[in-house]
């Protein structure tokens, strides 16, 4: 896993995935898909993405670079359609296994363990920018999609020059590179959006916040909480100055 | 917990329908076949066997045993 040989990264998507994992086990399985959540948009904007998928009942659906599963278990409680949970931490895949009972496998996105055209549906949350070769991983979202299935993304898309601390191991596509990076890879834009990220339910928020308080109170002292902590706050403050934007968008895979 | 259906098991305690769209990583995507009894999927073209942990296929390039000459 040379490209998340960070260990900003390693501590962020695979120690804290488990630590989440068993902090949702002592609070109670409400606090699952807020906290799964994290770092993947809103309740709003996954509501925007899948209502773009058009989803059936029988459509066969992804989630690249699925975390611990929040998303992908929002979308079966929602939805009624499981999605397969690939991501690159096995922590986590073992979280979305355990707790949303979804299929999944341990994979990198520049690289799907899947055959071409297996999925009618797709959806990639947050996670480009964590991905070195965009160019390659949005190929192999393509090549795993139908001819016609849709594509979803959650783009952290910069507008302008970073400034102050960065998170290590991201590299943020410009906003405005977005539209020829999918349209490189086969996938036809249709539409685009900007994600409120603060447009959850209150009680997302706050159970999100106590899953939180839970990792803090057992592992707060574990330099690799603070390590998660500090690049979490660093995308956080990027996001604050508008200087990073959590693009979403629509493709068609053609 | 919210699934909406019970996951059906197939071999290595693996939901069929996600056996059934597993493919190589490497570019050439090739089907892969169970061996139960090493608990492991195995590329059909080149010779890579990825392993499967707790359930959960490790289809990492990096992770994968290479089975030795035959094959690409």
């Amino acid at each position: 896993m040379a490209e998340l040989a960070d260990e900003a990264m390693e501590a962020e998507f695979g120690t804290v995935a488990a630590w989440t994992e068993q902090a949702v086990r002592a609070l109670g399985p409400e606090y699952a898909v807020p906290a799964g959540c994290r770092g993947s948009g809103s309740e709003s904007a996954l509501r925007w993405l899948a209502d773009g998928l058009e989803l059936r009942p029988d459509s066969r659906v992804l989630d690249d670079g699925a975390g611990v599963g929040g998303p992908a278990g929002w979308l079966a409680a929602e939805r009624g359609v499981r999605a397969v949970c690939a991501e690159p931490m096995a922590e986590a895949v073992r979280a979305s296994h355990r707790l949303f009972g979804l299929p999944g496998v341990v994979a990198d996105a520049q690289g799907l363990p899947f055959a071409d055209g297996a999925f009618d549906a797709a959806w990639c949350l947050g996670v480009l920018c964590t991905i070195p070769d965009k160019a390659a991983a949005l190929a192999e979202l393509r090549r795993v999609l139908a001819p016609g299935g849709r594509a979803g993304l959650l783009v952290f898309a910069a507008t302008g020059p970073l400034t102050g601390p960065q998170p290590e191991g991201n590299t943020f596509p410009a906003a405005e590179e977005l539209p020829d990076l999918l349209a490189g890879a086969g996938l036809r834009l249709e539409r685009t959006g900007r994600a409120d990220l603060s447009d959850s339910p209150p009680e997302w928020t706050e159970r999100a916040d106590a899953v939180d308080a839970e990792v803090e109170r057992r592992h707060g002292q574990d330099p690799r909480w603070q390590e998660a902590q500090e690049q979490s706050g660093r995308v956080g403050r990027l996001l604050s100055e508008g200087v990073l934007v959590p693009w979403l968008g629509l493709a068609t895979a053609r | 917990m919210t699934a909406t259906t019970e996951p059906a098991r197939g071999p290595l305690g693996l939901d069929p329908a996600l056996l059934e769209i597993l493919a190589c990583p490497d570019t050439h995507h090739s089907p892969l076949t169970v061996d139960e009894a090493a608990a492991e999927l195995l590329c059909t073209t080149c010779d890579r066997a990825f392993p499967v942990r707790d359930g959960i296929p490790v289809l990492l390039l990096d992770e994968a045993r290479h089975r030795g000459t035959s094959g690409a």
